[in-house]
Order: structure tokens, then C-alpha cells, then sequence
């Protein structure tokens, strides 16, 4: 898994590429943990990840519940099929905020 | 119908090997006629168990070997997951509530989810312990949730 991590008005955008897995997970949770203490809202652009597992869902749901408990944003985006399977699988999907496109969502965000 | 044997695989818990092993399975399911978002689950079940054998059999040592033995019987799928690490305390080996947000403790819950039976059997000689996880899969059918 490769981490591209950007800043866009008050967002910071983390795009992992490739399986975030248990393996990988550890290396994402540590960027998202890291920018939750900037204070930044967060924005995970899962475009290019075609793999999810467990762990992986476990670092999503630590990172939500750390940006809620600092007032931050944390949202998905352009989630690909099968990690929006396992996130209908362990009934998340209504828990965390997604949105269809990373793009779209920050042009919104950018006009408000 | 006698039970086709279709794969079996030795390996470690390292990234690159089970990652290869993820997609070697997915083209086995697909090739055997499985629908991808069928393929994609049971994938998805067979790395949580994996991910478990690393995490409790051997303590987080990815060095640690495994073999996953694939057969099927008619529309039957049987994945044995072996290990060769010292016997775990099975009992513990469970889901979770799913009402309580909170991270981690997921993987059991997606391998009972997706499949359709899941069991620690009696190991071989040579082996620790042996997870054997069932599914039904129908060629071109989408797999039905239990969810």
C-alpha cells in the first residue's frame, strides 16, 4: 500500500493505493492518527483501494471515533465495491459519512 | 460426485505471500464459475482467518507457515486453513456484538457471516490447528448473505 497525503482548505486528504489490509492497516491508522492531531478534518479518498479487511475497518472506526471525540470531520469517499461489501457486511456503511466522489465533495465544501 | 481437490497452498503470514495468495484464490473461485462479489467474500474469509492464525497461533510472527487446502463437492467449497502452531484456545474464537462501535474484533464476524459453516477440526500430526470453513457456491450466482 503506497499513502499520498494532501491538504485542501481545512481537509486533509489521505489516499491510500492498493490493499489496506492487516499488514498495511497499521501504516494508515498512524497518518490518520497524525493528522487527527493536527486538527485537521479528514477526508480518506478510497479510489484506488480494491481490498479491506478487518483491520482495516478497525483503523476507520478508531480514526472516526478520534476526529469525533476533537469536533473533526472524518469521511469516505469514492469507495470501490468491494470494500463498500465489507462495510455493508459489518453494517457500517450507515455509520460513517461516504461520499460518491472525493472531488465532487471537496468542490462542495470548497463553494460553501 | 466425488470431491475435486483444486488447490493446495503452502506459505508464510509475510504481505507479499498472502497477498498473492488472495488473488491466486480469486481466479480459482472465478475460473470455477463464481460470481467476482462471491469470489470477493470468500477471499475476504479466508485472509481474516489467516489474519487470526498470525495474530493468536503465532503471536504476530508473519514467518509462521500455513497451508490452505481447497476442494469442492458439487457446489460445496471447503477451505482448510492448517497451521503449525501451538494448539489455541478455540473457545475464544468468536463474534462479536455488532451494536457497540468500537475497533477491532470484526474478523470472526465476516468469516461467520460470509460462510456457511465454520469449524476448528482435530489436527493432522504435523499440524496446530486446523480451521475448516465451508460455502456454497453456485456457478454465475451471486453469494447469498445470511446478514
Amino acid at each position: 500500500m503506497e499513502l499520498l497525503t494532501r491538504t485542501q482548505g481545512a481537509y486533509t486528504i489521505i489516499s491510500p493505493k492498493g490493499d489496506v489490509d492487516f499488514h498495511s492497516s497499521p501504516e494508515l491508522r498512524e497518518e490518520i492518527m497524525k493528522s487527527i492531531e493536527k486538527d485537521w478534518d479528514l477526508l480518506i479518498d478510497m479510489s484506488a483501494v480494491g481490498f479491506i479487511d478487518s483491520s482495516a475497518i478497525a483503523t476507520l472506526v478508531e480514526g472516526l471515533q478520534r476526529a469525533k471525540s476533537k469536533g473533526r470531520i472524518f469521511s469516505l469517499a469514492s469507495l470501490q465495491d468491494a470494500p463498500r461489501q465489507v462495510l455493508q457486511l459489518t453494517r457500517l456503511d450507515e455509520v460513517f459519512s461516504i461520499h460518491e466522489s472525493a472531488n465532487d465533495y471537496l468542490v462542495k465544501v470548497d463553494e460553501q | 460426485m466425488d470431491e475435486q481437490k483444486l488447490a493446495e497452498l503452502r506459505f508464510m503470514g509475510k504481505s507479499d505471500q498472502v497477498r498473492e495468495l488472495r488473488t491466486y484464490l480469486h481466479h480459482l473461485l472465478e475460473s470455477q464459475g463464481c460470481a467476482c462479489r462471491a469470489a470477493d467474500d470468500v477471499v475476504l474469509a479466508v485472509q481474516e482467518a489467516i489474519s487470526n492464525v498470525i495474530k493468536h497461533a503465532y503471536k504476530g510472527d508473519e514467518s509462521g507457515q500455513m497451508r490452505l487446502k481447497v476442494s469442492r463437492k458439487a457446489n460445496q467449497w471447503n477451505f482448510r486453513l492448517a497451521d503449525f502452531a501451538p494448539a489455541i484456545d478455540t473457545s475464544r474464537y468468536r463474534s462479536r456484538d455488532l451494536n457497540v462501535l468500537r475497533p477491532g474484533g470484526l474478523g470472526v464476524f465476516i468469516i461467520e457471516q460470509i460462510m456457511d459453516s465454520v469449524e476448528f477440526i482435530k489436527p493432522g500430526a504435523d499440524e496446530g490447528n486446523v480451521l475448516v470453513m465451508t460455502k456454497l457456491l453456485k456457478p454465475n450466482f451471486e453469494n447469498k448473505r445470511t446478514a
